[in-house]
């Protein structure tokens, strides 16, 4: 498992997000509240900056080390003022076979794609199908995967089911390409019979639309072992409002809904106190756009 | 301050504990505190872990709830004879809203602490007052589910899924079924999960498969086993989730509980095992005070605060997506 945090709306110093606040990002790394395991596989962060020279293309910083002793990105983040970020901390399980390296860290995002995505979840038993997957996963695609991760092949599978991967992608598109790939893995799982639960929050962007989703495969369906995290639907949040800062000795976003600019979505708020938050709803996507300063969101069952 | 007798005199007019005994009443009144506090006094605050539940005397008291954006939202009053602050006891969870006095209140509270002596020293009395908490929770479900309703009439809906009809059930096994990690079976000894295993039917119902449908009357209360069924309030064409159920789960309580028929519907939304039990099977094993008993109505209670939290966070989720949509109308109030 890991934690993904996605924001939307007026720029915002980075450090406010993955810093300053109480149960902050990079403190979820290595102190979640709403997990039991650390996040210690590496960081990885896109962020777009309309100040920055071609603002449309997003930067990108990765790392395999402990974000929170990283001095660089320490500093980068109280420089940074982007509008939009899509941030990771990996989560693995805690033995030899796992590949920890540079590949492997999210956000994904191949060049000349629209749009980027951050995983937070596990697909069961992944290596038995992983090579039925790719049979759906366009060649043009196939040859750009790099990793070995099942979050990768599932950015692959939906910039496969995008008719323009490269265009701009509109909400209806991407809710149509994402309910396609998550009815392409239920099905080769079907055939391959798996049946374990497997938890899929997916945040996809694109700098100006956030897709979120809150889904997981064969919920309360368990193997042999049973843990807490088969009994619990993993975790999805989300607050809006304007300028998050600290607000009367708190972190919160503050104006109230009907003045909102600004969406936060991460896998567990970014304080110990959760009253400003919501929790996007199981089998559901939550979208947010940004147009003109203006914010919508709304919220999609999914039918996959 | 009041006597015993004046405080058991003000039970006995409230609706939720008409018929109890005299007996009850009084050991419910040696254990509150009584309260009185002035005009704009935080009664129970959003977030804080619970202190206990308050029975209102006189005076009024206001709902309100931080939603995101730091924005109050109004949703319901309380005046003399209601109940109020029970979920967080009833699960232990955290206070979903702050409760504000808007002129001097008084009234009762039962305290945590005595809350949960009340749930282990096991007497019927004491479990007879547990079932009428359970019958308040009831209502509130009840008067939530209207309010998302309502919600949801001044939204446009949006395109769901078609209704599904199949009800399709099969005869199951309890092997391969981990009992003793699942919440609820974990607490019972060898026999009584034999016994429950006795008096209920194992069922698997495929994924997406009707379990009861909206305004069915309801006879059966499901404890879901493996995989997950979930609550949908149905409004029209439209239907909605309101809560989905993991293993260990009870489910259908609310109608087997107040006699109405079904306010949602039901359905399993992945391949699921449920045990079915009659619901005179509950009353019944209710009735027989046994260990059982209490551990079934401690994990009724929990269920019923676990659906009234998902209604509570639907209802704020659907106000706010009104008020984004409103841009600028000014916060309302539901």
């Amino acid at each position: 498992m890991c934690r993904v945090l996605a924001y939307l709306g007026s720029p915002i110093p980075l450090e406010n997000l993955l810093y300053k606040p109480d149960s902050s990002l990079l403190k979820q790394a290595y102190r979640p509240k709403m997990l039991e395991m650390l996040n210690l596989a590496g960081f990885g962060m896109m962020a777009w900056d309309s100040t920055s020279y071609v603002p449309d293309v997003p930067y990108r910083y990765v790392t395999t080390e402990l974000p929170i002793f990283d001095a660089n990105l320490r500093n980068l983040s109280a420089k940074l003022r982007p509008y939009s970020v899509l941030a990771h901390v990996r989560g693995v399980p805690y033995h030899d076979q796992v590949h920890v390296n540079l590949q492997n860290l999210h956000p994904f995002h191949y060049e000349g794609a629209s749009v980027a995505l951050a995983h937070n979840g596990d697909l069961a038993n992944f290596n038995s199908y992983k090579f039925s997957l790719l049979e759906h996963v366009r060649p043009e695609f196939r040859t750009k995967i790099r990793g070995s991760t099942d979050s990768e092949l599932i950015y692959a599978l939906l910039l496969s089911h995008l008719e323009d991967p490269g265009g701009r992608t509109h909400f209806d598109e991407l809710l149509k390409a994402l309910e396609g790939t998550l009815c392409t893995l239920r099905k080769v799982r079907l055939q391959e019979g798996v049946t374990r639960s497997s938890s899929t929050n997916l945040f996809v962007m694109n700098g100006n639309m956030l897709l979120a989703t809150r889904f997981t495969f064969d919920f309360g369906c368990y193997g042999d072992n049973i843990n807490k995290d088969t009994l619990r639907y993993l975790s999805q949040w989300f607050t809006v409002g304007r300028d998050y800062d600290f607000h009367d000795g708190e972190w919160k976003m503050i104006g109230g809904a009907t003045h909102a600019d600004s969406i936060i979505v991460a896998s567990e708020p970014l304080t110990v106190d959760t009253t400003t938050w919501l929790q996007v709803p199981e089998y559901s996507a939550l979208y947010a756009g940004l147009d003109d300063g203006t914010l919508t969101i709304r919220t999609v069952e999914l039918t996959a | 301050m009041l006597s015993v007798p004046e405080i058991v005199e003000f039970f006995t007019t409230l609706p939720l504990f008409r018929g109890l005994g005299a007996h009850q009443l009084e050991q419910l009144a040696r254990m509150v505190r009584p309260f009185e506090c002035g005009p704009a006094t935080t009664l129970i605050r959003q977030g804080d872990e619970s202190d206990g539940m308050y029975f209102i005397r006189s005076g009024s008291v206001e709902i309100r709830a931080r939603v995101p954006g730091d924005a109050a939202m109004t949703f319901r009053r309380y005046g003399p004879g209601d109940l109020l602050g029970e979920v967080a006891l009833l699960d232990r969870g955290v206070r979903t809203a702050t409760a504000f006095t808007l002129e001097t209140t008084a009234g009762y509270c039962l305290g945590r602490r005595h809350f949960e002596t009340l749930r282990l020293d096991r007497t019927p009395a004491s479990l007879m007052i547990m079932q009428r908490v359970i019958d308040n929770t009831c209502v509130c479900i009840r008067r939530s589910f209207e309010l998302i309703a309502e919600l949801h009439r001044e939204a446009t809906p949006l395109p769901r899924s078609p209704p599904k009809v199949t009800i399709e059930f099969c005869e199951a096994e309890a092997t391969g079924i981990p009992f003793r990690s699942l919440p609820f079976f974990s607490r019972l000894s060898s026999e009584e999960l034999q016994d429950f295993l006795r008096v209920g039917r194992l069922l698997d119902a495929k994924r997406g498969s009707i379990v009861y449908c909206h305004g069915s009357p309801s006879d059966e209360v499901y404890l879901v086993l493996r995989g997950a069924l979930r609550s949908m309030l149905q409004h029209g064409q439209a239907r909605f989730q309101i809560a989905v159920h993991p293993p260990g789960s009870i489910v259908g309580v609310l109608s087997a509980l107040d006699g109405q028929p079904n306010a949602t519907s039901c359905e399993a939304c992945e391949m699921s095992r449920v045990l079915a039990l009659k619901a005179t099977t509950i009353r019944m094993l209710q009735d027989a005070h046994t260990p059982l008993a209490w551990h079934l109505t401690e994990h009724i209670q929990q269920g019923l605060a676990h659906v009234l939290r998902q209604c509570t966070e639907h209802i704020f989720r659907l106000e706010l997506e009104h008020q984004l949509q409103a841009g600028g109308k000014g916060a309302s109030d539901v």
